[in-house]
This record gives structure tokens, C-alpha cells and sequence, in this order.
């Protein structure tokens, strides 16, 4: 490396020149002397510049102020993070090693070691628990997880063979088996609280650098520094206090809205074809005399589209009780069937004929996904129903189901938040909801207030989102990346 | 009444909130409350299953005893699930109860030969169903159906071996329909989703939607 | 002027010809043997020379994350990928999130290591299934032979030859994750940026353009799509196996389907539009 550019290397890490690009100039300003003199003292000097690399680099720790011990943020109490400034004298073939002891192992002198390579291993790696501040790119940073180095020991526990097992009866043996996964359970348990204690507990710390010829501790006073530090459980994870933040401001916004709707009513809320066209197609059942399926898809009840879809429900059930029209409702699941029958018997209770309920219209069809689309395809093409709504979430059976709808000629509206299915929708329905306006179904319907202004309030919050877009993007394509890091998710 | 509205909406809050602020404490109660949680809605949902069960015999049995339309159907119901609830309890040839290692059972045995079949048969007319319904509805109408139908076109034969074999073109055309005007509809759509699936949480938490506890807004 | 019973018939007999067509079209192709040059798209193309500059010895893991259902898209491509990690050497460990692909896995696992003279234990790990999904990622993370205490034919993982210098996720280098379902973005989320490791993926067709923005954004370093994924990756290891066989059969129906729509089209807009003008 020439002699400036080594020099301007080390400024930029640490801000001053050093001790060995001081002895690169010298050598150089040796050869450039023996350039005047004979080739014998040219050939001393090529010499002298060859060896100054050997003779001359002194490896230099790290400011001591800088080495610290702390635990981590943001975390289960788990890791403690170790941190150091940059050494002038980092490059390739030098790294640090971090020692870690726990109490009694630091009386007696004994160290566990960790190599870190002196060109990795910076805290701005971490922005889910220290930010983004360009400072944090002239640290360095490891976490340490001591029951990595001071591992409980498992229990073991006695299985029986398989030639054992093969002896066994076998109630004695479902037991003995039954026992040993409790036992392995337990264990499991227990090496987990260990775990934890060992985190838990205070640990001193040691930093040395080395390239391998000579060690040096960053030291204090003439000694090695000793940190210390213990994990601790955090009670917040602020790398996810953006996340909060906008969570709370769209709450807020939501919240707003509804309260202005609730002093007008007359939210205006643009056409959705396909819920506008629901009550067409019940009154289309209705004169052909033939039933109407909704069919609910895979989803559970934890799914919001499902959830969605049984608020369309108990409308179109009450409406089609009204005019005296056939709901049958397919059911993938047992326990949105169990809620599909309470919202149709109520539905059918408030259109005032709760006689006209029959369990046996809301059955579950299938629990698996095939002999779901199956079922419900056999069904279709025997019994013809005139109205076809596919509301909740699908899978690869989407098309089967629409198509097969479609051979019958019934009228379709499907709604789904499976966008991976939508494209097999819009094709083979006659309507089809899209994602968030399978949620504004309610709100459509019912035309509620409350309803209203929430749908107002996320189209606000959508607003945002398209402004945070643009703007992010012209900035990140200038290089700032303040909206990208603002929104980022950790 | 208390017990249908007041205490299945207080438990819903409650619940909601409770899993709103796990994903900001990062505290090893937070993760074990959790679990807990999750551990009890496998076992309601499992005792669920009954639930089903219970209503998918009724329905059938009623369509065989009415001999309703394709009432036949409803005989096969009863035939494979008797057949797999026996096979299931026999376990041959480790008895009731056994293991069941390596080499199977007569359960599995039915499972891979005749489940497993009749789902790949059913995935497979999705073949079939694709071509009928791409032939219905691709005609260029309008210019919105024009594009669809020329994207449909382009990836299609992009996708191919012999598109590559032809012209390196068709492939590059395919991946960049894809990559660029798919994904960024994609993620417009799942932006929208998102925003529509908070609000419509939030609803739900605090009580604004109450149709999924079976009934109407009261 | 048409009924709507009559456009239903029509539309009918309309299906009901294009099935046959297609039937006639996959059926003739496959029992006609058919060869099909197959030049492997980029993508498939970044999993293989992710694996190939691997060097040997080096642990992978392989997540076969699907059921019989989708077996017929990626089993091949399970194949192949396996066949390619024994020939370089490499020490699969493979498991599965599903446990309906238990069985699959198994046989896969097996038939490739008996092809290639491997020995479970010693040059491979099969640790087949444990519940958990996320948690179960986390937990290898943390300890993959506390996660996993035994393989899956009851050997402890503790001390195994294949397993050796491999503590949690984080000494595996590359994943490979094969999936029917949203496993991969599990991978992503729990595994890949969490503990570091380079993450491939495999999928079916369908689902294929979902996994494009982890492409773009490189927490994916390739990806092989659906049947066509497994003939890309059959070739590039010299190996045409189902995957290439079925390549003839796949485009022979994208080609008739594109002809049927065309003709469609064609029928519309210069046969029947003219006709109901002049009526």
C-alpha cells in the first residue's frame, strides 16, 4: 500500500496519523534517497521498505472508554450486547476476542473466548433494537447469550427400545409412551427456566484484539478492563414503537370518523358492484323457485374474511327468509358452521318465520379441501341453485367451485382476501370483491354510522400509505432513507 | 342478554388486547401467555370437530331417510367414514393402540391409495376447469379485456420450453409482466387488504361488529 | 334470438369440447415420447449455482413443506435438488412443516440416498416433522439439536456425524424451502432474517408470483416455479426425470389453450359480430 494512502486509511478510522504509516514514509523517504545514491544502497533500501511492514505495525486496542456491557434492549432478558469503538489498526487477518466469565469463573480466572473479525460485527447491523444514527457504524457490537456458554445439562430420560416397546402390550406400552413424551415435555420446561437463570445472572466481560503474532488487551490503569452486566426482561420492544405509534394515530383517525358519522350520516361511499347486485340476485332465486348456496371457503373463524362473510350472511339469510327463498350455507369448517347456524336461526328469527330453520341447510360438508370442492360441486349440479355466493377465504379449489358454478348458470359474486385466487374469480363471476371490499360488506350493507366512518377512516389511512410511497421513493432514490426507516418493520 | 352479548364482547376486548400488546412486550410472560393461548384454541377447536361431525351424519342420514336427491351420495358418506374410523381403531397389524413406525398400517395404507388419489384427481381437473374458463371469458370486448387477454397470452407461452426455444423474448416478457405490473397490483391489493383487515379488527374489538356472534347488531 | 337455456347448451357442448381436446392433447403427448429441449430460466438457475458453490461437506437444509395433493409439482423438484446436494457432497438435513408430507419426505430422502450410496446419520439427517411452525424455526435458531433430539428413525441427534460443527440455524449456510403453502414467508420472517442464512425456494405455479417481491427485494436467491422449475433444475443436473417428461404434455396445453382462445376470438369478432349486423 502506498504510504498516503495508507495514512489517509487510518485517519478516517480513527482521526489521527499513526505509528506505522510514519515508518512507511521514512522507508520511502529512504528509497527515494538511494535513488541518488548507488544500486547497492537502492537495493538496502528496497530492503528496509520490504521490512517495515514487519517491524513497524503495533497493534492498538480500542479506546477503553468505549468498551461496555449493557443488557440489551427490547428483548426476553436473554443476551447481553457488548460494545467497543473501531482500533486504527483493524483489516483483514486481525479480529477481537471478547471474553466472557460468570462470577465464580472470573475469581478462578477462567475466560469462555468469542472471535469476532474486526471487519464485521457493527451495532448499526442492529436496528431493530438501536436505530439507524451513523455513529452506530463506527462501533462494534455482539450480543451474548451466556447459557450458549454455560449450558444446562439435560436429564435423560429412559425410552424403552423398539424391542422393549415390541414386548410390551399394547395399553402398557401406549402408557409407558405417553409417560416418556410428558417426562421429555417437562425437561424441556425445565432446561428453558434454566436457561433463563443463567441468562439472567451477571457476567464480566474482557476485549482483546490480535493478528495472530501479538494480543493486546484494551486495558485501564495498566490492567485488562473489566465490564460487567446482567440480562434483564424488557417490558417494550422499541423497535416497534413506529409500529405503535401509527396503530394508535389510525385508531384515532378511525375512531374521529366515527364520530363525525355519527353527526352525518350521509357518508358517501362509491358503488360496489358486486353488493349492490346481492339483492338482485336473491330475487333472481326467489322467481326461479331454486335454492341459493353461500359457500364459506376454507377459512376459520380467526380469519377476517370469514368473519366478513357471515356478516353478509346474516343479511342475505334474513332477505331470502323474507321472500321465502332457500339459503344452504357450505361449511368447511365445524366451528363456522356452528356460528353460520346460530347467525342464520337468528336471521330467520328476526324476518319473523324461526320455523322455516333448518339445521340440516347449514351442515359441515367437509373438512378437507378437495372433498370440500367435490362435495359442493356435486351439489351444484344436482340441485342447480340460482344464486352462487362464495364469500371468505380459497385456495386452489376457487376455480372448481366457479367454474362448476358457472356450468350451471347460477348468477356468482365471490369475495375473498385470497388475492392469489382473485384472478380465478373475476374471469369465471359475475361479481367479484376484492380484498378490502369483502370487509366494507357490513358497513355497505347496514349502512351503519359507526360502520361508515370507519370505512372513512381507513381510506384516510390509505391516503397516507400513498403519499408515504411516493415521497419514500424520490427520497431513497436521492439516498435519504428517512420515510424507508421510519416505516420499516422489525 | 348478559351472557350472549355482554360477556362474549368483554372476553373478545379483552383477548384482542391482551394479543395487540404481546407483539410489543418482548417479556418471557407475554411469550408464555401466548403459547397458552394457542395450546387452548387447538383443543376447542379439536372438541369442534365433533361438533361437525355430528352435524355432517345428521344431514346425510336425513337425505337417506327422505331418499332425497342423490340420496346415494349420502351412503358413501357413512360407507368410508365407518370403513376409516374401523381401519383406524383395528390398526393392523400393530392392534389397537400400537405404534406405528415404519412400515405403516392398513389406515395409512387407504389414506395414500385411495385419499390421497382422489385429491390429486379433483386438483387435477383444475386443468380442464382453467382451459373452459379461459376460453369462456377471454375475448377482447373492451380494451381492459384486451390487455387481460394479451397478458394471459404472453405468460402462457413465456412460460413454455419452447418459447425459450424460439426466441429468448417470450420468456424476458413473461418475467417482466410478471415482476412488474403483476407485483405492483399485487401489492396495491395487499396494502388495501391490510388497512381494510385493521379496521375491520378494530371493529371487532371493541364491539361495533357483533354479527358473528349470531344474530343482528342488537 | 338465443334462450338463455340454449346459450347454456351451447356453452355446454363448448366445454364439453374443449375438455375432450385437452385430454386427447396431455394423453397423445405423454404416451408419445416426446423430447423437449429445456433451457433453464435465471431463476432456476440462481438455486443451482447457489448449491454448486457450496463447497463439500457443507450442511443444507431442506424444508418439503407440501402434501400429496401437490406432490406432482414438487416432488420432481424435491428430487433433483436432493440428487444435486449428494453429488456435490453436500450434508442434506432434511424436515418438513407439513405432516401430511411425512411420508413423502421419507421415501424422497430414502430413494436419493440409496441412488447415491449415502448413509443417514453419516451424510444426511432426516428429521421429518415437529409441530411449532414459527416457534419451531425459533427454536432451531436457538438449538437445532434441542429442537430436534432425535431423527426421525429415533437416532440422537447429539453427536451425529451429519450433524457435526451444525449448533442452530445460524451455522447452516443456505435453507432450500420447498412449499405448497405460505411456509416460505415463514422462512423468511422467522428464519432467513433472523439468523442470517441464504434462503432458496421452490412452489407451485400458482402461487410462484407471490414470492416475486422477496426475489426483488433478495431475501430469496432464486426460485424454482412449478413443474417448469423442476425441468430447469432436471437439466442443469444432467438429470431429465419427470419434471422434462412432463414439459411436452405442459406446452402442448398452454399452445391449445391459447389456439382455443384465439379461436374464439377470431369467431367473435370476424364471423359472428358481422352476421348479427346484417340480421
Amino acid at each position: 500500500m502506498r504510504p498516503q494512502a495508507a495514512r489517509r486509511k487510518t485517519q478516517a478510522v480513527s482521526g489521527k496519523p499513526q505509528a506505522s504509516s510514519r515508518c512507511y514514509l521514512l522507508a520511502s523517504g529512504l528509497q527515494l534517497a538511494a535513488c541518488s545514491l548507488r544500486p547497492g544502497a537502492l537495493l538496502a533500501a528496497t530492503l528496509v521498505l520490504a521490512c517495515t511492514p514487519l517491524i513497524a505495525a503495533e497493534l492498538v486496542a480500542p479506546e477503553a472508554a468505549s468498551f461496555r456491557a449493557y443488557d440489551r434492549p427490547s428483548d426476553d432478558g436473554n443476551a447481553i450486547g457488548v460494545e467497543w469503538g473501531l482500533a486504527p489498526t483493524e483489516g483483514e487477518g486481525v479480529a477481537y476476542v471478547l471474553e466472557v466469565a460468570s462470577e465464580e469463573d472470573y475469581r478462578a480466572g477462567k475466560f469462555h473466548t468469542r472471535r469476532v473479525p474486526s471487519v464485521a460485527a457493527f451495532k448499526a447491523d442492529h436496528p431493530e433494537y438501536y436505530g439507524f444514527s451513523p455513529a452506530l457504524k463506527r462501533l462494534h457490537y455482539v450480543h451474548v447469550e451466556p447459557a450458549k456458554f454455560y449450558r444446562p445439562q439435560p436429564r435423560r430420560i429412559a425410552e424403552p427400545s423398539k424391542e422393549e416397546q415390541q414386548k410390551m402390550s399394547p395399553t402398557a406400552r401406549a402408557r409407558v409412551l405417553a409417560g416418556v413424551a410428558y417426562e421429555q415435555r417437562k425437561e424441556r420446561d425445565r432446561l428453558a427456566a434454566e436457561r433463563r437463570r443463567i441468562n439472567g445472572q451477571t457476567y464480566y466481560f474482557r476485549l482483546a484484539i490480535t493478528d495472530g503474532r501479538q494480543t493486546l488487551y484494551v486495558s485501564e490503569g495498566g490492567q485488562p478492563k473489566v465490564v460487567t452486566a446482567a440480562g434483564r426482561p424488557n417490558l417494550f420492544k422499541w423497535g416497534k414503537a413506529n409500529n405503535l405509534v401509527f396503530s394508535v394515530l389510525f385508531c384515532a383517525v378511525i375512531a374521529g370518523f366515527i364520530r363525525a358519522a355519527r353527526r352525518n350520516p350521509n357518508l358517501f361511499i362509491r358503488k360496489i358492484a358486486g353488493l349492490e347486485a346481492v339483492d338482485e340476485a336473491i330475487g333472481r332465486a326467489t322467481e326461479m323457485g331454486r335454492p341459493i348456496y353461500f359457500v364459506h371457503g376454507l377459512g376459520g373463524m380467526g380469519d377476517l374474511s370469514t368473519i366478513a362473510a357471515v356478516n353478509i350472511l346474516a343479511r342475505v339469510a334474513r332477505r331470502a327468509c323474507e321472500y321465502d327463498t332457500r339459503v344452504r350455507v357450505m361449511n368447511n369448517d365445524p366451528i363456522v358452521m356452528a356460528v353460520s347456524q346460530e347467525v342464520v336461526k337468528q336471521a330467520y328469527t328476526e324476518a319473523g318465520r324461526p320455523d322455516a330453520y333448518n339445521p340440516d341447510d347449514v351442515p359441515l360438508v367437509a373438512p378437507d379441501q378437495f372433498s370440500y370442492a367435490a362435495a359442493v360441486n356435486g351439489r351444484m349440479v344436482r340441485e342447480r341453485p340460482a344464486t352462487i355466493l362464495m364469500m371468505g377465504t380459497f385456495a386452489a379449489e376457487s376455480l372448481l367451485l366457479a367454474e362448476t358454478g358457472a356450468s350451471t348458470g347460477a348468477i356468482q359474486i365471490a369475495g375473498t382476501d385470497s388475492y392469489t385466487q382473485l384472478p380465478f374469480f373475476i374471469p369465471t363471476c359475475d361479481y367479484t370483491l376484492m380484498g378490502e371490499e369483502l370487509y366494507a360488506a357490513s358497513a355497505y350493507l347496514s349502512r351503519e354510522p359507526k360502520l361508515l366512518g370507519s370505512l372513512r377512516g381507513q381510506d384516510v389511512g390509505k391516503a397516507f400509505l400513498m403519499i408515504a410511497a411516493v415521497l419514500g421513493t424520490l427520497l431513497a432514490t436521492l439516498g435519504l432513507h428517512w420515510i424507508s426507516d421510519l416505516l420499516r418493520a422489525f | 342478554m348478559l351472557y350472549k352479548r355482554a360477556i362474549p364482547l368483554i372476553i373478545v376486548f379483552v383477548m384482542g388486547l391482551l394479543a395487540f400488546v404481546h407483539e410489543f412486550v418482548p417479556h418471557p410472560l407475554s411469550a408464555a401467555f401466548r403459547e397458552e393461548m394457542t395450546t387452548w384454541f387447538r383443543i376447542i377447536g379439536g372438541f369442534g370437530m365433533f361438533i361437525g361431525l355430528y352435524s355432517l351424519l345428521h344431514m346425510h342420514a336425513t337425505r337417506i331417510r327422505r331418499k332425497q336427491l342423490g340420496w346415494g351420495y349420502s351412503l358413501f358418506v357413512f360407507l368410508g367414514a365407518l370403513g376409516m374410523i374401523v381401519l383406524g381403531l383395528v390398526n393392523e397389524p400393530h392392534g389397537p393402540l400400537g405404534s406405528a413406525p415404519e412400515d405403516g398400517t392398513v389406515f395409512d395404507w387407504f389414506y395414500m391409495n385411495v385419499q390421497v388419489p382422489c385429491g390429486a384427481t379433483i386438483f387435477s381437473l383444475l386443468a380442464f376447469f382453467m382451459a373452459s374458463a379461459a376460453f369462456r371469458t377471454f375475448r377482447a370486448r373492451n380494451l381492459d379485456a384486451a390487455l387481460l387477454l394479451g397478458a394471459a397470452v404472453i405468460v402462457m407461452f413465456g412460460r413454455i420450453p419452447l418459447s425459450a426455444m424460439i426466441s429468448d423474448v417470450f420468456p424476458q416478457a413473461a418475467d417482466v409482466l410478471l415482476e412488474y405490473p403483476n407485483l405492483a397490483a399485487k401489492r396495491g391489493i395487499l396494502l388495501g387488504i391490510s388497512l381494510g383487515a385493521i379496521s375491520q379488527s378494530l371493529r371487532i374489538l371493541f364491539g361495533i361488529e357483533r354479527s358473528y356472534l349470531g344474530g343482528g347488531s342488537e | 334470438m338465443s334462450t338463455p337455456e340454449a346459450d347454456l347448451r351451447r356453452a355446454a357442448i363448448a366445454r364439453r369440447v374443449v375438455y375432450l381436446l385437452l385430454a386427447v392433447a396431455i394423453v397423445a403427448t405423454t404416451l408419445v415420447p416426446t423430447e423437449m429441449k429445456v433451457v433453464p430460466s435465471p431463476l432456476s438457475r440462481k438455486v443451482y449455482d447457489r448449491l454448486e458453490a457450496m463447497p463439500a461437506g457443507s450442511p443444507i437444509l431442506f424444508s418439503f413443506d407440501y402434501d400429496p395433493s401437490s406432490k406432482e409439482e414438487l416432488y420432481p423438484m424435491s428430487l433433483a435438488l436432493l440428487r444435486h446436494a449428494f453429488r456435490r457432497g453436500l450434508r442434506p438435513i432434511v424436515m418438513t412443516h407439513w405432516l401430511n408430507g411425512v411420508g413423502l419426505c421419507k421415501e424422497l430422502v430414502e430413494r436419493t440416498a440409496k441412488e447415491a450410496g449415502k448413509e443417514s446419520g453419516q451424510d444426511f439427517v432426516f428429521l421429518a416433522y415437529k409441530p411449532g411452525g414459527s416457534n419451531l424455526l425459533l427454536n432451531m435458531g436457538e438449538s437445532l439439536k434441542g429442537a430436534f433430539d432425535k431423527d426421525f428413525y429415533g437416532k440422537p441427534t447429539e453427536g451425529m456425524p451429519a450433524l457435526k460443527g451444525v449448533g442452530s440455524l445460524r451455522d447452516i449456510p443456505v435453507v432450500v424451502g420447498i412449499a405448497a403453502g405460505g411456509t416460505t414467508e415463514m422462512l423468511i420472517a422467522y428464519g432467513r432474517d433472523r439468523f442470517g442464512f441464504d434462503l432458496g425456494a421452490g412452489c407451485t405455479a400458482v402461487i410462484a408470483p407471490d414470492l416475486y417481491p422477496f426475489l426483488q427485494s433478495d431475501q430469496l436467491f432464486g426460485l424454482l416455479g412449478g413443474l417448469r422449475g423442476a425441468a430447469d433444475y432436471e437439466t442443469l443436473i444432467g438429470r431429465p426425470d419427470t419434471g422434462v417428461k412432463g414439459m411436452p404434455a405442459q406446452s402442448v396445453a398452454h399452445i391449445l389453450i391459447i389456439a382455443l382462445v384465439a379461436g374464439a376470438n377470431v369467431y367473435v369478432f370476424l364471423i359472428r359480430r358481422p352476421r348479427r349486423k346484417e340480421a
